[in-house]
């Protein structure tokens, strides 16, 4: 099964999308009393249809052996590559150039970086997805939390106490956000959350090279925008396209990138697997009171039009649950062994 | 207030001071208020209506002002906001050129002739043909605690203050979460100190709309969830004598960065830089502020 | 040196972060500081980027340094000394200002020769100028032990100065520093904007003023315009040149390079103008910080000509200087201004005397007139003139001892009072000495006018031993004059 690039068939959300033209957000949180929490999901006996329901695609492609013996398991890898063929798209390869100073003038020093060919998720990680993680028992698998994170475990819990997303209530997220992109997760929610579906958060450089699109030619060119060069708030939410609030991650499909991801810019900020590293004008360190990870792409609350381009880099500490930060994972090419046939 | 005509009188009075100036002064010689927008006020039909933003010292004031300025001239939120003098654009254009490169805003002096003064004319484009003439100084928080802690130290204030329509109390919720007392002290004096200079009307509970926000929510996101709780818990002291002897309050969450990080400079002091900005409940409190204005403060 | 010692409070205005506060304000004080004046300073001290950043290469920003001088509601005076003490806090860029203010007693201003630069320049002796903070670690209050700071005793020099040199001078030409002044003297505000040299230019202009009004007159120098501090006199660099608008505008004059105006007519203004193109600040201090008890327009002029009448003395002729002495000595006037008459005269008296000592007879036969005028005024005048007198008739005896003789018969009697009668007597008699010694191979007509003389003096003075004396010695001549 080949991995189209360019020739995509639009999914039937974003053709409703499209008829919609205008999106509102439902703004964040709901209140208590206008909380509609989603219902549990029934979900397979058997753990390979389980995991398959889960959208542990990769996961299952990395752990084939543990499953050869599954009577389904032909059928349900076939699944597996026709999902991801559905959901993730081949970023090809290139140079970044990353800013290395605050400022990021012209003429400050930059660190380039060459980017080999990988697949990035065309959505963020929606609640819907992000629930089967929290239901599955997640925050309770430490094998996907780094150690030094163990004891803060139990302060990743949501309004009622419950491991999960912030703003979450009971373990559940409210209904009409379940295609929104789940915030209110810290750096370790979103990698262990990777880690669990086989897939990993991108690097800084990997994020920058889907958004920018500076492909290996001699034309040299960089979008500054997933979709361009110039911005324009129909193709995203920011805060000057007035919506106040996260859309559903399939929204405004005409700022898509060339590969047809979504929302590389607005909505939510995404974490990267990058730790943020920069100095000022005088080659100073600049740090958080804790560690910080890179997040990138602007959100719907991004006030300057220039912090939501493929370019502007910054950060957040790795503990902070933000009402506008989300993630999506990327999976190395090399994984996809089942590409071109393979 | 009662509006004059001052075609043939070679001397002004001041809106807030009420002292007299000549006819060519840039500001009032005794609090430094831009002529320019008393000259302003003198053309309308009515006085305009003072929102004083008032707070202690690195609170956060001008950062908050100078962006909600921006946001309103953007209409954020349906509101329209027109400046009246190229000099209420000042403070928001500070605020917004250092914030887009990654710094703060450089301190409010104590001297008053260098205070920002903004005079907008505000409305709601959809919901209400009502229109506000509003005046909104950023003040040295400095001059605030010294005023607050000596009276008539700096007789601006105490004027501003007294003819103010509505107030927004920035305090600094992140050192409240942080369990520094220093924020509820300086808002209980400061209530204190409004109760005292408005109590002259005579009237039971001080019936001028205070919105207490708690400004950099950033640092602690929690003071979102329930502003009210977060006050009542960790602001005790401004919580009680707001319940006692104000009619007209409530609780608001502000911040205007997405996330701040350190540097040093060449004294090895630390240096905050912001990020990036989001900014998140800057318009509230003041469309709260602004639908408890009294109707005198309306044009039609 | 000048040394005296006045009672001072102190108070220091800054910002810090302590657990009572944040940011600037009075953070220690002493204990004598009334509430009203601590008002007063937190109004008047300079805040965030107050100071003007030196203009030429040597300096940097963290160098700037400032002062300031006014009066505080309780009537005490403050001076304060601003300069920059690391970075502000908050880190929210530009430097930490720091201001020392010392307070104290307007009759101890007197003691300090009416100079305020004089007590800021006591405090830097004192070391009170040096930041008492540590610079490192802003938030903390080290370096001051206590809030409380002690009541001190500071020692003034009331005599030393900054001279202005040159380069300084030409920064602020004639024509715009005699401007400042009669401002500050008409009690109008006035803002000067220069490069450098604001605490050496506030030093001239302030002594430029007589002393007893300067207590009246609050200067900032170094510090950014600022309309809300209220002082009369700023000094300061204005980079955006932003203030010349404003200050115009609230009825303050504005002084910089593009003022041109013609220099005022002033005889006040005269003399302090010539002080300052010298670079003289010393003898302009000197001259202007006298306890006036007149310091009127109408004052400050007749104190202004007779300084200039003083300086103009080698190049005024001497019957002018005679005429100059008898308008000034027929009304010397009480306190200072008397002093100055004094000191005219004695000025006066010098010149003159330099110049008859080396005249010959026939070329101060012309002043004999006037001066003998003067002579016969009685009290200062005849005091003054007599030592004049004393020296023409000396001068004329070298030259032609009978016309000595028959000069001196002029003040051989009717001797007003004031004229010490022996030394008078002994000039006298000296005269007639030299006259007895003269009269040697006499000529018919000399004999005849000697004879003259003798009679005249015989009839001038009949009982008067020095004339016995005379006789006597003239007897040889067989002049034919009988003996009394």
């Amino acid at each position: 099964m080949a991995l189209k690039l360019f020739s995509r068939r639009r999914s039937n959300d974003q053709a409703a999308a499209d008829r919609h033209g205008q999106y509102e957000g439902l703004g964040l949180p709901p209140t208590f009393e206008s909380f509609q929490p989603a219902s549990l999901p029934t979900l397979d006996h058997d753990a390979l249809k389980r995991a398959f329901q889960q959208g542990r695609y990769c996961a299952i492609l990395r752990d084939q052996h543990q499953w050869k013996d599954s009577p389904q398991f032909a059928f349900v890898v076939s699944e597996v590559h026709r999902e991801l063929e559905q959901r993730m798209a081949l970023v090809p390869a290139g140079t970044v150039s990353i800013a290395q100073t605050l400022s990021a003038q012209p003429g400050d020093s930059e660190e380039d970086i060459a980017v080999e060919a990988f697949l990035l998720d065309i959505h963020c990680v929606t609640n819907a997805r992000f629930q089967h993680f929290v239901d599955a028992g997640g925050y309770d698998m430490l094998e996907h939390w780094p150690e030094e994170i163990w004891p803060h475990l139990i302060e990743l819990e949501d309004l009622t106490g419950q491991p999960g997303p912030r703003f979450w209530r009971q373990g559940r997220h409210d209904v009409r956000l379940a295609e929104h992109p789940v915030v209110g997760i810290s750096w370790y929610e979103a990698q262990a959350y990777s880690l669990w579906i086989g897939q990993h958060l991108p690097k800084e450089a990997e994020w920058q090279m889907a958004a920018s699109w500076h492909l290996h030619s001699s034309t040299n060119l960089v979008r500054r925008f997933p979709w361009g060069d110039a911005m324009n708030k129909k193709r995203c939410n920011i805060w000057g396209s007035r919506i106040g609030g996260t859309v559903p991650a399939s929204a405004f499909p005409n700022g898509a990138a060339p590969n047809h991801v979504l929302q590389l810019v607005g909505n939510v900020w995404e974490w990267t697997d990058t730790e943020y590293s920069i100095t000022d004008g005088n080659n100073r360190p600049i740090v958080g009171e804790m560690p910080m990870h890179v997040v990138r792409g602007g959100a719907f609350d991004t006030y300057f039009e220039f912090q939501a381009t493929s370019q502007f880099r910054t950060g957040q500490l790795a503990l902070a649950r933000t009402h506008n930060t989300g993630f999506r994972c990327a999976m190395n090419l090399a994984d996809a062994n089942w590409i071109n046939g393979g | 207030m009662a509006t004059a005509t001052y075609t043939r009188s070679a001397t002004m009075p001041c809106l807030i001071c009420e002292q007299k100036n000549s006819l060519e002064a840039v500001v009032c010689n005794t609090c430094g208020a831009p002529m320019a927008l008393i000259q302003e006020a003198v053309a309308q039909d009515r006085d305009p209506c003072i929102v004083t933003v008032v707070g202690d010292s690195n609170v956060g004031k001008t950062v908050y002002l100078g962006m909600l300025l921006d946001m309103l001239s953007n209409r954020a939120d349906d509101f329209e906001a027109v400046p009246k003098g190229a000099y209420s654009v000042n403070l928001q254009h500070s605020v917004v050129s250092h914030l887009s490169m990654r710094q703060f805003p450089p301190k409010t002096a104590m001297e008053v002739d260098d205070w920002h003064w903004a005079y907008y004319q505000v409305r709601r484009r959809k919901r209400t043909t009502d229109t506000y003439d509003l005046v909104m100084p950023d003040m040295a928080g400095e001059a605030i605690a010294a005023e607050v802690a000596n009276p008539k130290t700096f007789k601006v204030i105490r004027s501003l203050l007294e003819k103010s329509a509505g107030a927004i109390l920035l305090v600094d919720g992140a050192l409240a979460a942080a369990g520094s007392p220093q924020p509820d002290f300086f808002a209980l004096k400061l209530m204190s100190y409004l109760d005292g200079v408005i109590a002259t009307r005579g009237e039971k509970k001080l019936t001028t709309p205070v919105a207490v926000v708690l400004s950099k929510g950033d640092y602690c996101p929690e003071v979102f969830d329930d502003p009210r709780s977060f006050a009542q818990s960790n602001l005790n002291r401004l919580w009680n004598i707001c319940e006692s002897r104000f009619a007209n309050y409530e609780f608001f969450a502000t911040s205007v960065v997405g996330a701040l990080a350190y540097g040093s400079d060449e004294y090895d002091n630390v240096v905050p830089y912001p990020l990036h900005i989001a900014p998140r409940g800057v318009i509230e409190p003041f469309e709260w502020v602004l639908t408890k204005l009294q109707g005198d403060c309306k044009r039609r | 040196m000048t040394q005296t010692t006045i009672a001072c409070d102190q108070a220091i205005f800054t910002s810090i972060r302590s657990p009572m506060g944040e940011g600037y304000r009075i953070v220690a004080a002493s204990r004598g500081l009334k509430p009203e004046e601590k008002q007063a300073i937190t109004r008047c001290s300079p805040s965030h980027e107050a100071l003007c950043a030196p203009r030429d290469e040597s300096g940097s920003d963290a160098d700037a340094t400032g002062t300031a001088f006014y009066t505080l509601p309780s009537g005490r005076l403050c001076a304060a000394f601003t300069c920059n003490a690391g970075a502000e806090h908050t880190g929210r860029g530009g430097l930490r200002v720091y201001t020392q203010n010392v307070v104290f007693a307007e009759t101890d201003f007197a003691k300090c020769g009416y100079n305020p630069l004089a007590v800021l320049r006591a405090m830097k002796a004192a070391g009170m100028t040096a930041p008492q903070l540590c610079i490192r670690t802003p938030a903390l209050m080290p370096g001051l032990s206590s809030p409380v700071l002690p009541s001190l005793e500071l020692a003034v020099d009331a005599s030393g100065v900054q001279p202005l040199d040159g380069s300084l001078c030409a920064l602020l030409p004639r024509s715009r520093r005699c401007c400042v002044a009669r401002c500050l003297m008409d009690g109008k505000a006035v803002a000067v904007e220069l490069p450098k040299g604001w605490t050496e230019w506030a030093e001239a202009l302030v002594l430029g003023i007589p002393g007893p009004l300067r207590a009246k007159v609050s200067f900032g120098a170094g510090l950014r315009f600022s309309v809300g501090r209220g002082h009369c006199l700023q000094i300061f660099h204005d980079e955006r040149r932003a203030a010349a608008g404003r200050a115009s505008a609230q009825g303050i004059r504005f002084v910089d390079s593009e003022t041109s105006e013609d220099a005022p007519e002033s005889e006040w203004l005269s003399f302090v103008e010539r002080h300052w193109s010298q670079g003289d600040v010393h003898g302009l201090m000197r001259r202007t910080s006298r306890p006036f008890a007149d310091c009127s327009p109408e004052a400050r002029e007749r104190i202004g000509r007779l300084y200039n009448a003083t300086d103009a003395l080698p190049q005024t002729e001497s019957v002018q200087i005679l005429s100059l002495m008898t308008r000034t000595l027929a009304e010397l006037g009480q306190g200072v201004e008397r002093e100055i008459r004094l000191e005219l005269c004695d000025a006066a008296g010098c010149t003159l005397l330099d110049r008859l000592s080396k005249a010959r007879w026939n070329d101060v036969r012309a002043l004999w007139s006037p001066l003998l005028n003067l002579w016969r005024r009685g009290g200062e005048a005849t005091v003054f003139a007599q030592m004049l007198v004393a020296c023409v008739l000396r001068s004329a005896v070298k030259d032609d001892p009978q016309a000595a003789a028959e000069t001196a018969l002029d003040v051989a009697r009717d001797i007003p009072v004031g004229v010490d009668r022996v030394s008078h007597d002994g000039l006298l008699n000296e005269v007639l000495n030299r006259l007895a010694e003269a009269t040697t191979q006499l000529s018919e007509a000399s004999r005849a006018r000697l004879k003259d003389i003798i009679h005249r003096w015989q009839t001038a003075r009949p009982t008067c031993p020095i004339v016995a004396g005379l006789i006597e010695r003239c007897a040889a001549l067989q002049l034919g004059v009988a003996r009394t």
